[in-house]
C-alpha cells in the first residue's frame, strides 16, 4: 500500500510529489497524458517567478525533471474513481487498482464550453480551445476569440501572429485581462474587438463557416463569416472521479490545509475551490497539500 | 466533467468496426502531429505501442514540414493530433485505445 497517491502531474501534483518524496512518503503520481499540465498548452508564460518568459511545455518539462530527480515515480494511467474503504483509499484506473493511505487530487481543469449550438458538432473542425496547438492550422484565415480574460488575450496574441484577422468577441465592454496584455492586444493591427456581444450559434457544413452574433445592448442579431472559433470562457474541474463536497461547478471544497470533506483526501490547484487559477497558486497548493497529507499519515500511525 | 478533454480531443470520425473487412491490405495509419501540441506525444505513444503489437503501416508527419502542411490542407485538418487511416480522417485528438486497436488488430 502506498502512503500517498497524487492524481495529476500538472504544477500542483508535481510540487506535491517533490514535497512528499522529501518527507519520505512512499508516493505514486498517476497522470494520463505524456505531457501533463494545462500550462503545456500555452505558448509563453511570463508570471511564474524565476522565468522571465518560458514556454508552457518547457516549464512543465522542468517541473517533471525536478520531481523525477527528487525521486518521484510518475505512472501513465487514467484514474476512474477514488473511494474510501475502511480507512484506506482505493483508486481505480484503466489498468487496475491501487491502495493508499492518503490521496491528493491535482487533476486540474479543462476549458469550459460555450454551450451553443454547433460547438460540439464542429469541435476540431474550426472550434478549438487551444491556440498554441491548433493555431498553426489557421494561417491566412479569420478567427474569433471568445472571452476577455488573461487566457483569451494570451491566445489572441498567439493567433494574431498566424491568422489574417482576429476578432475578440466579449460579452462586456471591457476586458478582465491584466493591463500588460490589454496593452499588447490593443497594439496589434489585426486584432479587433466586438463588445457587448455573444455567439449564439456556430454554423458550418464540414468546417466552421460562420457564427450568429447577438449584441446584448441592442438585441441585434448578425451573421459573420469566420474560419475558426477559439473559446476561453473559464474552466471546468476534473473531479467526477471523487465524491467529496464540491461547489456547484464541481470544484472541490477544502479547508486551508487543502483537506476535502473526506479525511485523507486532499485537493490542490485548479480542481479546488479557490479565487485564482494560476501556476504559482497551484504549486503553493501542492506544497501545502503534501505537508498536510504527511501530517495525516503520521496521525494514522499514532492512532495505531 | 472529467472527460471533457477526452471528448473534445478524441472525436472518432470513422466506423472502426468496418475498417478491417473493407481493407484487406495492410492498414495504413498516418499521425499528423506537431512539436507545439501537448496532446501529440500521448497519441504518438499509443500508436507506437500498438505498432509493437500489431502489423500495420505507420507514419508520423510533422505539421511544420511542407508535407505536413500539404496533408493538413488536403484533409482540411483544423486540430491536431489527427490520425488518418488509409485515406480518411479517423481520429482527432488522442484516440481511444480500444477503438484504435480495433482498426489495426
Ligand atoms: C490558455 C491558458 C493560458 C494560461 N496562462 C497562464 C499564465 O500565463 N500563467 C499562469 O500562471 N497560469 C496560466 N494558466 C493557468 C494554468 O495553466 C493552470 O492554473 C495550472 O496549469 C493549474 O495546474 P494544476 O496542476 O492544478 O492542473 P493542470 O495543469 O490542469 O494539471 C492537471 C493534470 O491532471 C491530469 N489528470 C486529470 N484527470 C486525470 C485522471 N482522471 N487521471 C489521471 N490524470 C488526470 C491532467 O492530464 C493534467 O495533466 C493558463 C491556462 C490556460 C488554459
Amino acid at each position: 500500500m502506498y502512503d500517498l497517491i497524487i492524481i495529476g502531474a500538472g504544477p500542483a501534483g508535481l510540487t506535491a510529489a517533490i514535497y512528499a518524496v522529501r518527507y519520505g512518503l512512499n508516493t505514486l503520481v498517476i497522470e494520463k497524458n505524456v505531457i501533463p499540465g494545462q500550462i503545456a498548452t500555452v505558448t509563453t508564460i511570463e508570471n511564474y517567478p524565476g522565468f522571465t518568459s518560458i514556454s508552457g511545455m518547457e516549464l512543465m518539462q522542468k517541473f517533471k525533471e525536478h520531481a523525477e530527480g527528487a525521486g518521484a515515480t510518475i505512472q501513465n494511467n487514467n484514474v476512474i474513481s477514488v473511494k474510501e474503504e475502511q480507512g484506506k483509499k482505493v483508486i481505480t484506473t484503466d489498468d487496475g487498482g491501487f491502495e493508499t493511505r492518503a490521496v491528493i487530487l491535482a487533476t486540474g481543469a479543462n476549458p469550459r464550453k460555450l454551450g451553443v449550438e454547433g460547438e460540439e458538432r464542429l469541435l476540431t473542425k474550426g472550434v478549438s480551445y487551444c491556440a498554441t496547438c491548433d493555431g498553426p492550422l489557421y494561417g491566412d484565415l479569420k478567427v474569433i476569440v471568445v472571452g476577455g480574460g488573461d487566457s483569451a488575450m494570451t491566445d489572441a496574441l498567439v493567433l494574431s501572429g498566424i491568422a489574417k484577422k482576429v476578432y475578440v468577441v466579449h460579452r462586456r465592454n471591457e476586458l478582465r485581462a491584466c493591463s500588460i496584455l490589454q496593452e499588447r492586444v490593443s497594439k496589434k493591427e489585426n486584432i479587433s474587438f466586438i463588445w457587448d456581444t455573444v455567439i449564439q450559434e456556430i454554423q458550418g457544413d464540414e468546417l466552421v463557416e460562420k457564427v450568429v452574433l447577438k449584441n446584448l445592448n441592442t438585441g441585434e442579431i448578425t451573421d459573420m463569416a469566420i474560419d475558426g472559433v477559439f473559446i476561453y470562457v473559464g474552466i471546468d474541474p476534473n473531479t467526477s472521479m471523487v465524491d467529496t463536497n464540491k461547489t456547484e461547478n464541481g470544484f472541490i471544497v477544502t479547508d486551508e490545509q487543502m483537506e476535502s470533506s473526506v479525511k485523507g483526501i486532499f485537493a490542490a490547484g485548479d480542481c479546488r475551490r479557490t479565487s485564482v487559477w494560476q501556476v504559482v497558486t497551484a504549486v503553493s497548493d501542492g506544497a501545502l497539500a503534501a505537508i498536510s497529507a504527511h501530517e495525516y499519515i503520521i496521525s494514522l500511525d499514532l492512532e495505531r | 466533467m472529467s472527460t471533457v478533454i477526452n471528448l473534445i480531443y478524441s472525436t472518432n470520425l470513422y466506423n472502426t468496426d468496418k475498417a478491417k473487412g473493407v481493407f484487406d491490405n495492410m492498414v495504413k495509419v498516418t499521425l499528423v502531429h506537431s512539436e507545439k501540441c501537448h496532446f501529440c506525444p500521448t497519441a504518438q505513444k499509443m500508436w507506437r505501442e500498438l505498432k509493437e503489437q500489431y502489423d500495420f503501416e505507420y507514419e508520423e508527419i510533422d505539421l511544420d514540414t511542407p508535407k505536413g502542411r500539404e496533408i493538413a490542407k488536403e484533409f482540411k485538418i483544423r486540430s491536431i493530433p489527427t490520425t488518418i487511416i488509409d485515406d480518411k480522417v479517423a481520429f482527432v485528438g488522442v484516440p481511444d485505445k480500444k477503438q484504435a486497436s480495433k482498426v489495426v488488430a
